[in-house]
C-alpha cells in the first residue's frame, strides 16, 4: 500500500514502544521518546514486515490560527524490517495538517518511530477531517490515521464574576486570601498572553499568587481547565479600596477581569481624659498615681510609636507603672484594645507646674499622629520643723521652738529669728526687740519695721500683753512680712498687698506711766496715773500695785519670742466679738500714747518716772496682733503640731513638724481625729476625770497648751487620791510644784467639745519629775504638776483647778488647732482642737 | 486735745476714788458694780453672801461677803483682767509686797502677801483668779469658798 510515498529524510530503526503525545501548540520542541532511535536490532531479518500504529484516530482542537501537534508511534511488529515510502494526508481538510517524523526510510524489525501530526486551522470550523497515510512495505499498507479537528475561538472566564470583596482590613495588615478561578470554558486551549496582573486605582493594596500557566502557556480545555488565583488585600490607606484582577490571554474578550474591593480600616485612639489635674502636693513628695486609658477603635490595630513626657515642667512628672500599662517605648494595640498611662507628680518647689504626655501613633491611619494629655499640679510647702529641747537657756524641759523670718514689708530687709516658742495658747507673733540669742542677722528692734499708728488719732499703738502669771510682754505693734517654714504672711486679709501683718515687738523697757482718760470707761479713774502693765497706783500715784515682770529678755522668756497660733485670728477676739472695741469694758491691752505735750519724753521708752498720756481707743482687728497662720494665703485654717512618740523615760532633743492649714492640702486633712470645738474662753467643753467634769463655768477649764512644759492637773482629784502630792519632790528648789510619784501614775480621762462630742478614753502618765529631769533628757511625755498647789488649805478646789494639758500631751498625738472664723461662718465659730 | 481734757479732768476730780471692795464693807460692792458697769446678783450661800457682778462682755466678778458684812474674798473670770486697783482696794499694797510662788510660766501665779492671797491664771480671752484676806474669812469657812 503505497498510495503516497514521501521521501524519507533519514532512516532509523523502529522502536517497539508506541506513544501518543499531545503537544500543545506553541511548543517548539518535539519530544522523542527515550529508547527510540537507539540501537539497531540484532534480530535476524524477518521474512515478513508488520506495522502497527499507536493510534488510528486523532482528534484535534485548537484555536483558529493556533497549532496542535499530536504524535503517532509507528512500530514494526513483524519479523522483518520495514521500509517507508511516504507519509501523506488526504481528505477534505488535508491542507490543515502537516507532519514530521523520525521514521526515515525504514525501521528494523521490532523498532519504532514517531510521526508528529500538526493541526493548523486558518478558520473556525468543526468536523474537519483528513487522513494520514503511511505507505510502506508492510502488509495492509498504507496504514492510516483518521484525523478529525475542531478549530474554535478560545473562551475563558474569570470567576466570581462579581469580583472579590474583602471585609474591613486594618491599614498595613493583610487579609486572608480569597480565590478567583480562571476557567477555560471553550473547546480549545487558552493561551495566557501575559502575567496575571492587578490594575486600577488601588492596585498596590492587592496582591496575588496563582497556579495558572505562565505567560505563553496554555490552559487546556475540558480537562484541567481551571487554575486559581489567590488574592490578598493589604490596604495602605483607610476607606474603600478598589482594583481589578486581570488575565490577558487569547480568549474572547481578553483580558478577563473581575473587580477587587475592600475597606481599609485604621485604629483611632480615644483617651479616657485629655488632662490630668493633680492637686497640690508638698514639695518633694510624690502624688497618688493618676492614669489615662488609651483605647483603640475596633477594626484595626494601632501602632504606638512612643509615649513621652514633654511640655514646660516634664521633670516634675513621671510616667510610672501600673496594671495593663502601655509600653511607653511603643507597642501595637490590637483593634478594640486598651492600655493605660500612669503618671506621678512630684513638685520640686512651691509653684504651679504643667507638662504633657505625648502619644505618637498612627491613629486615623496617619503615621506620626500625636495625642496630648495635659498635666498640671502645684507644689506647696506648708510645714516647718519644730524643735523640742531645753531651750536657749538650757533649763526648760519640753521647750518647743521654731524659726521665724520677719521682713520690712515689701522689701528684702529681713532677719531670721530662731528659738521662738510655738504656743497653742496665745495668738500673735511677738519677738524680742533686742538680745535675742542665736541670731546671726539684725535684731528685730533694729530692723526698721514700721510701727502701727492709729489712723484716727495718729498715735502709735502699743500692747501690754499680760499673761495669766501677771508678767507681760510690752512693746509697739509693727507691720512685718512673716515667713514660717514654707509659708509667708504678706498682708492681712483684705489689706493692700505686701503691707505686712501686725506683730508685737517686745521691749525690755518698763512701760511708761500714763494719765488715763478714757471718757466712757468707768473701770478706771479718769485723770489718774496708771501703768498699763503694772496695774494701778498707790494713793500717792508712785507705787504700782504689782510688777509681775517684763518678759522682754531671753533669760525671762526663755526664748526669742512667741509664735501664738491658737484658735482665733486676732488676740483680742473670739468668734464674732472683738473684745478690744468697747472702751467701756476694755483694759490696757491696746493703748495709744500721745507724747506730744511732754517735751523730751518718748513714751515708748520712758521710764515710770516720766509720765506720758495714753489713751485707749477702740482697737480694730487690723491693729491687733494677728495669728500669722490666719494670714497665710491658703493654709490659713489652722495648724497641726506633730511630735513623735517618745519613751516614758524621756528623749534627747527631738524634732517635729508644724503643718499649716487644715483641710487645705493633701497633707493636712482631718482623718481619724475627732473635732472638739472650744468654748468662748478657748477651753474644752469639759475634761472629765474621776467623775468630775471640769468646765469653764465650774472650774478653771481645760485646754491644750504646747507652750507649757508640764501637765498641770487638778490636785484635788488627780494624784492626791493615790497619796501622791507635790511634797514627794524635793522640798524647795526648782522641783517644787511638780509631782514625783515613786511609780508612774496614770490619769484616765475623757474630754468633750461644745459640739457635744466626747473623746474616747485618754490616758496620761505622770512620772517622777526629779528622776526625769536629772536624766539629762529634754523631751518628756509624763511631767506633771498641780494647777493649784497646796490643797484645800490653799483654797484649791475642783471649782478653781484647771487642766493645762501641756506639751506632754502632744507627743505621739498630732493636735489640730482650728482657727475660728471671725465672720461667724463655718462649723466651729470658736475654733476647735482635733486629735 | 484729749491730753488737755485729761489734765482738766485730773484737776477737777475729787482725789478720793470710790475704791472697792476687798476688805471693805458690803456697801463697797455697789461701787464696784458701778465701776465695772455690771449687773448685780446676790446669792445667799451657807455662811456668806455671794455678790456677782456680770460685766457687759460676760466677764464675771464675784465678791464674798461675810455675815459681818465684810468682803473677805473676790474672784474673777473673763476675757480681760479686771482693774485690780478697783477690785482690791487697799490690799493693792499687800499684793505689791507679796511673793510670787507656784509660777507656771506665762500661765499662772500665786501671790502670797501679808494677810493676802491671790491666784491668777489664764491667757488672753480667758483670765481667772481670786484673792482673799485670810483674817477676814469667817471661822466656819475656808478659802476654798472663794471660787
Amino acid at each position: 500500500m503505497r498510495d503516497k510515498v514521501l521521501p524519507f529524510s533519514n532512516k532509523q530503526d523502529f522502536c517497539t514502544l508506541v506513544r501518543v503525545l499531545f503537544i500543545v501548540a506553541g511548543l517548539t520542541g518535539l519530544l522523542v521518546m527515550a529508547g527510540c532511535g537507539g540501537g539497531s536490532s540484532s534480530a535476524p531479518a524477518p521474512s515478513t514486515p508488520g506495522v502497527s500504529l499507536s493510534a488510528t484516530t486523532l482528534t484535534f482542537a485548537a484555536a483558529v490560527g493556533a497549532t496542535q501537534t499530536q504524535m503517532v508511534t509507528v512500530a514494526d511488529n513483524g519479523s522483518a524490517s520495514d521500509s517507508f515510502t511516504g507519509f501523506s494526508f488526504s481528505g477534505t481538510n488535508a491542507s490543515d495538517f502537516s507532519q514530521t517524523n523520525t521514521c526515515g526510510t525504514g525501521i528494523s524489525a521490532g523498532a519504532n518511530c514517531t510521526v508528529s501530526v500538526t493541526f493548523t486551522s486558518s478558520s473556525a470550523g468543526s468536523g474537519l477531517t483528513a487522513t494520514l497515510s503511511i505507505a510502506d512495505n508492510a502488509s495492509g499498507s498504507p496504514q492510516t490515521v483518521a484525523l478529525t479537528a475542531t478549530a474554535a475561538a478560545p473562551t475563558a472566564t474569570l470567576t466570581p464574576t462579581a469580583g472579590l470583596t474583602f471585609n474591613s482590613q486594618g491599614v498595613g495588615s493583610s487579609s486572608a486570601a480569597q480565590t478567583a478561578t480562571l476557567t477555560n470554558t471553550g473547546t480549545v486551549p487558552v493561551t495566557i498572553s501575559s502575567a496575571i496582573s492587578i490594575t486600577g486605582t488601588n492596585a498596590g493594596d492587592f496582591s496575588q499568587t496563582n497556579n495558572c500557566p505562565a505567560s505563553g502557556s496554555t490552559l487546556a480545555a475540558t480537562t484541567n481547565n481551571t487554575c486559581t488565583i489567590n488574592v490578598t488585600f493589604t490596604p495602605t490607606a483607610s476607606g474603600t479600596r478598589t482594583a481589578t484582577l486581570s488575565v490577558s490571554d487569547n480568549a474572547t474578550g481578553s483580558p478577563q477581569t473581575i473587580p477587587l474591593s475592600g475597606t481599609g480600616a485604621v485604629g483611632t485612639v480615644s483617651l479616657s481624659q485629655n488632662s490630668l489635674s493633680f492637686s497640690s502636693y508638698s514639695v518633694g513628695t510624690t502624688s497618688s498615681t493618676m492614669s489615662v486609658t488609651v483605647t483603640n477603635s475596633p477594626g484595626a490595630s494601632l501602632t504606638i510609636a512612643s509615649i513621652v513626657l514633654g511640655g514646660t515642667n516634664p521633670t516634675d512628672f513621671a510616667l510610672t507603672t501600673g496594671t495593663n500599662q502601655c509600653t511607653y517605648a511603643g507597642q501595637t494595640l490590637a483593634a478594640g484594645g486598651s492600655c493605660s498611662i500612669y503618671v506621678d507628680f512630684t513638685p520640686a518647689s512651691v509653684a504651679s507646674f504643667s507638662a504633657a504626655v505625648t502619644i505618637t501613633d498612627n491613629s486615623g491611619g496617619v503615621s506620626g499622629s500625636t495625642q496630648n494629655i495635659s498635666l498640671s499640679g502645684a507644689g506647696f510647702n506648708n510645714t516647718v520643723q519644730v524643735n523640742v529641747s531645753l531651750g536657749p537657756n538650757g533649763n526648760i524641759p519640753n521647750a518647743i521652738t521654731t524659726t521665724v523670718t520677719v521682713c520690712v514689708p515689701g522689701t528684702s530687709t529681713c532677719t531670721t529669728i530662731p528659738d521662738v516658742i510655738v504656743d497653742t495658747e496665745s495668738i500673735g507673733l511677738r519677738l524680742l526687740a533686742s538680745g535675742a540669742v542665736n541670731v546671726t542677722g539684725t535684731q528685730v528692734g533694729s530692723l526698721g519695721l514700721p510701727t502701727i499708728t492709729d489712723s484716727s488719732t495718729s498715735y502709735p499703738i502699743y500692747e501690754c500683753y499680760l499673761f495669766g502669771s501677771l508678767d507681760y510682754a510690752w512693746g509697739p505693734l509693727a507691720m512685718a512680712t512673716v515667713t514660717v517654714g514654707g509659708e509667708t504672711a504678706s498682708e492681712i486679709p483684705g489689706a493692700a498687698a505686701n503691707t505686712g501683718i501686725p506683730i508685737q515687738i517686745i521691749t525690755t523697757n518698763t512701760p511708761p506711766e500714763g494719765v488715763w482718760y478714757p471718757e466712757t470707761n468707768t473701770n478706771y479713774e479718769e485723770g489718774a496715773y496708771y501703768n498699763p502693765c503694772l496695774y494701778g497706783e498707790t494713793s500717792t500715784g508712785e507705787i504700782y500695785a504689782f510688777d509681775g515682770g517684763n518678759d522682754g529678755t531671753v533669760s525671762v522668756l526663755g526664748a526669742n519670742g512667741l509664735l501664738g497660733i491658737s484658735n482665733a485670728p486676732q488676740d483680742c477676739a473670739v468668734a464674732t466679738t472683738n473684745y478690744c472695741t468697747n472702751i467701756a469694758t476694755t483694759d490696757f491691752t491696746y493703748l495709744e500714747y500721745d507724747s506730744a505735750g511732754y517735751p523730751g519724753s518718748d513714751c515708748s521708752t520712758t521710764t515710770t518716772s516720766t509720765p506720758c498720756t495714753f489713751v485707749v481707743e477702740p482697737t480694730p482687728l487690723d491693729y491687733q496682733a494677728w495669728n500669722p497662720v490666719s494670714t497665710f494665703p491658703v493654709d490659713n485654717t489652722g495648724s497641726i503640731l506633730s511630735l513623735p512618740t517618745i519613751s516614758t523615760s524621756g528623749s534627747p532633743p527631738l524634732t517635729g513638724t508644724l503643718t499649716f492649714g487644715i483641710g487645705t492640702e493633701t497633707n493636712n486633712a482631718i482623718t481619724s481625729q475627732t473635732v472638739y470645738e472650744v468654748d468662748e474662753y478657748g477651753n474644752l467643753n469639759y475634761l472629765e476625770y474621776n467623775g468630775v467634769q471640769y468646765t469653764s463655768e465650774d472650774s478653771g477649764g481645760a485646754f491644750l497648751d504646747s507652750g507649757t512644759s508640764f501637765l498641770y492637773i487638778s490636785d484635788e482629784t488627780a494624784l492626791s487620791q493615790d497619796g501622791v502630792s507635790v511634797s514627794d519632790c524635793t522640798s524647795g528648789g526648782t522641783d517644787t510644784g511638780f509631782y514625783c510619784p515613786s511609780t508612774t501614775q496614770t490619769l484616765p480621762l475623757t474630754v468633750s467639745g461644745i459640739n457635744d462630742i466626747s473623746s474616747p478614753n485618754i490616758t496620761l502618765n505622770i512620772a517622777n519629775e526629779v528622776s526625769l529631769v536629772e536624766s539629762g533628757n529634754a523631751a518628756f511625755n509624763d511631767l506633771g504638776g498641780p494647777s493649784c498647789e497646796g490643797g484645800s488649805a490653799a483654797g484649791c478646789t475642783t471649782a478653781t483647778d484647771f487642766w493645762d494639758l501641756g506639751l506632754p500631751f502632744f507627743f505621739g498625738r498630732p493636735v489640730y488647732v482650728g482657727i475660728s472664723n471671725l465672720a461667724g461662718t463655718g462649723a466651729y465659730p470658736n475654733g476647735y482642737w482635733a486629735f | 486735745m484729749k491730753r488737755n481734757l485729761a489734765i482738766l479732768f485730773m484737776l477737777m476730780m475729787a482725789t478720793t476714788p470710790a475704791w472697792a471692795a476687798l476688805g471693805s464693807n458690803v456697801a463697797s460692792v455697789d461701787a464696784d458694780v458701778q465701776a465695772f458697769n455690771g449687773q448685780h446678783t446676790l446669792v445667799a450661800k451657807t455662811g456668806f453672801n455671794l455678790h456677782q457682778i456680770t460685766m457687759q462682755d460676760g466677764s464675771v466678778i464675784n465678791e464674798y461677803v461675810s455675815p459681818a458684812g465684810t468682803v473677805f474674798g473676790v474672784s474673777w473670770r473673763g476675757h480681760r483682767i479686771p482693774n485690780f486697783h478697783q477690785l482690791l482696794g487697799t490690799y493693792l499694797t499687800n499684793m505689791q509686797q507679796g511673793q510670787r510662788t507656784n509660777v507656771i510660766p506665762r500661765r499662772a501665779v500665786t501671790i502670797q502677801g501679808t494677810d493676802f492671797m491671790l491666784t491668777s491664771f489664764g491667757r488672753m480671752m480667758n483670765y481667772q483668779g481670786r484673792a482673799w484676806v485670810p483674817s477676814l474669812i469667817p471661822s466656819t469657812l475656808t478659802p476654798a469658798v472663794v471660787q
